[in-house]
């Protein structure tokens, strides 16, 4: 009686294992990336390689410039933009703040980045369009 | 394309003769597996000491691959070698089948999450694909720069190192890199434990093992995020399942055990929770095999563990000492402000109950995948007398990490409810590959629980 109960629940087990492969690969057809749907922010990184793709071919092979966006650099949304434009431009780095130089600006309205480049006294050297545009410090 | 192809298939030559010269008696597919994984650790480590000396990488591989090649050539053709019988029971090729089918929805699942993220999802991109670009230029230093700081320059390097050393080969960015390397991890971690558990268990276990791994969607999705944690469980899983592997069939060969060495090594190289796996696995398994085996044969042991995982864990200090920056988590605070955050009944509280929900919804397929494991261990009954040592050091280490990785979280100097939220999933998924081995170790052969017709293999039949 006992082996028989014990035979039955190994084919029990042996089901439930069936049971989860099919849900599974139903799962797999139905709703790739379940988890990052739910929990993660937006792909910046595959649109903004097409962003930033023309300022990287001018920009020169190494060296630190200044990073502005309308974005707080604190936001999720800000941060995430900023850490893919650094992702985009290596191995060029990007400070955030104005104290370089040059600076990339990183808009997501591209309306408002002539505007905002202009109140923290910066002059447009070249605008790449899509609100990436590359920035140089006004002469006194 | 066929640039990446050449450039990654020295890695992959250098990682399967590794495997063939330290355990020329593993199966074909854990051959293969074990080799691809180990290949690009060890190119890693050369483009590392490459970086650091001056010298081309191509010198330590090429050392590396002589080295081999004459072990392999040295070593005689080793005596009894296992055959792999290639005829399946009806039991088998019907488990084979379901197999089969759930890693080829898997493969699906994997190249659907590539495609939404060619380049990874956020820690991917973030931290070792950044990495890895910085590092495949003669400016590779600036990857450890201030201004970087927000990308865990602390990071090991297995990941960008082995990209960055193809990327230099082949003088592009190719995504198809990454995207490679986090496949072969991914599908390598379903085959270490089919083939691991086919051999100490029979074929069918280890075919329901490799299923319920592939019917993991979580693991799929993050192993094709390019997520370092999936790497890193492969490298646990590998440790445990080689030292499982040596104890029961090769208790005399320093190969195998060598091997482990290397893959708990390769695990610290992967990310800094690795170096947690090795402080816990030695002492654990030395105190398994002192309790089953003796002092003598365990010190025996741990030397040949040891000496593969000394070369490798000397990397990583290298690394330690010459690069990495302050860990953002653990560094630069006395005791007595850890001591504060450890006395804290408010962020173990959270932490516990951040456990309970997550170990019942981590990978929630139809119900959770802990409670199907459970269930079916349920089921099917344990048994483990001849894989004492295995079940005591997997059970320990996993235990014993997961401790650990509370402990980190609680002592975390961000928001512990954040901290929470986003690492500890990731930090069960590290294990859960090695959970399963352990799952599947314990469990009774299926055909035996289920009264099916049983094929004697070496490894089942000195397991009854």
């Amino acid at each position: 009686m006992l082996a028989k109960l014990r035979h039955y629940m190994a084919w029990g087990g042996i089901g439930l294992l069936l049971i989860m492969g099919a849900r599974a690969c139903w799962m797999q057809l139905a709703h790739p990336a379940p988890w990052a749907a739910v929990s993660s922010l937006p792909d910046w990184v595959a649109p903004n390689e097409l962003r930033f793709g023309e300022l990287k071919r001018i920009l020169p092979s190494r060296g630190v410039l200044g990073y502005l966006s309308n974005l707080s650099p604190t936001g999720d949304e800000g941060v995430g933009r900023w850490y893919a434009a650094q992702y985009s431009l290596a191995p060029v780095q990007l400070a955030p703040g104005l104290d370089c130089e040059m600076v990339v600006g990183d808009f997501s309205d591209p309306s408002i980045g002539t505007a905002l480049a202009a109140n923290h006294g910066l002059e447009i050297v070249r605008d790449f369009g899509q609100g990436v545009m590359l920035l140089r410090r006004k002469k006194q | 394309m066929i640039q990446a192809i050449t450039g990654i298939a020295l890695p992959l030559a250098l990682g399967l003769l590794c495997v063939r010269a330290s355990a020329p008696n593993l199966g074909v597919a854990l051959q293969a597996c074990l080799g691809a994984a180990t290949g690009i650790g060890l190119v890693s480590c050369c483009f590392f000491l490459s970086l650091i000396t001056g010298l081309p990488s191509l010198i330590f591989e090429l050392t590396l691959l002589a080295t081999f090649l004459l072990i392999c050539r040295r070593k005689a053709a080793p005596s009894g070698v296992r055959r792999t019988e290639f005829a399946l029971t009806a039991v088998e090729a019907m488990a084979g089948a379901v197999f089969a089918i759930v890693a080829l929805y898997s493969l699906y699942g994997f190249a659907s999450v590539t495609r939404l993220y060619p380049h990874g999802q956020w820690d991917a991109w973030a931290i070792h694909n950044l990495r890895a670009r910085f590092l495949a230029t003669p400016y590779w230093r600036d990857a450890f720069s201030v201004a970087l700081i927000w990308s865990h320059p602390d990071y090991p390097l297995l990941l960008p190192g082995f990209v960055a050393r193809v990327w230099r080969s082949t003088g592009g960015r190719e995504l198809s890199v990454p995207i490679a390397t986090a496949f072969f991890f991914t599908f390598g971690s379903i085959g270490v434990l089919a083939g691991a558990v086919a051999a100490l268990k029979g074929r069918t276990q280890g075919f329901l093992a490799g299923t319920v791994l592939a019917a993991t969607p979580f693991f799929i999705e993050h192993g094709a995020s390019q997520y370092a944690d999936v790497p890193l469980s492969f490298f646990c899983l590998a440790t445990l399942a080689l030292l499982a592997l040596q104890d029961r069939l090769w208790p005399d060969s320093a190969g195998v055990t060598l091997l482990a060495g290397v893959c708990a090594g390769m695990g610290a190289w992967t990310k800094n929770e690795g170096l947690l796996l090795v402080a816990v696995v030695v002492p654990v398994w030395m105190l398994a095999a002192v309790r089953v085996r003796g002092l003598r044969t365990a010190l025996q042991q741990v030397r040949w563990f040891a000496g593969g995982l000394g070369p490798v864990l000397g990397v990583v200090l290298l690394f330690r000492y010459t690069l990495a920056t302050q860990n953002a988590n653990l560094g630069g605070r006395g005791i007595g402000s850890l001591m504060v955050l450890l006395t804290d009944p408010y962020r173990w509280r959270v932490v516990g109950s951040a456990l309970l929900k997550l170990s019942w919804s981590f990978s929630n397929v139809f119900v959770n995948s802990f409670t199907v494991l459970v269930i079916y261990l349920i089921c099917v009954g344990v048994h483990w007398k001849k894989d004492r040592v295995a079940v005591y050091t997997a059970m320990g280490s996993v235990f014993l990490s997961l401790a650990g990785y509370c402990v980190a979280c609680i002592v975390s100097p961000y928001d512990i409810v954040w901290q929470t939220s986003t690492a500890l999933s990731r930090l069960l998924l590290q294990l859960w590959p090695a959970m399963l081995f352990l799952g599947f170790l314990a469990a009774r052969p299926i055909e035996d629980a289920a009264g099916l017709p049983f094929q004697i293999t070496r490894g089942n039949a000195q397991g009854r």
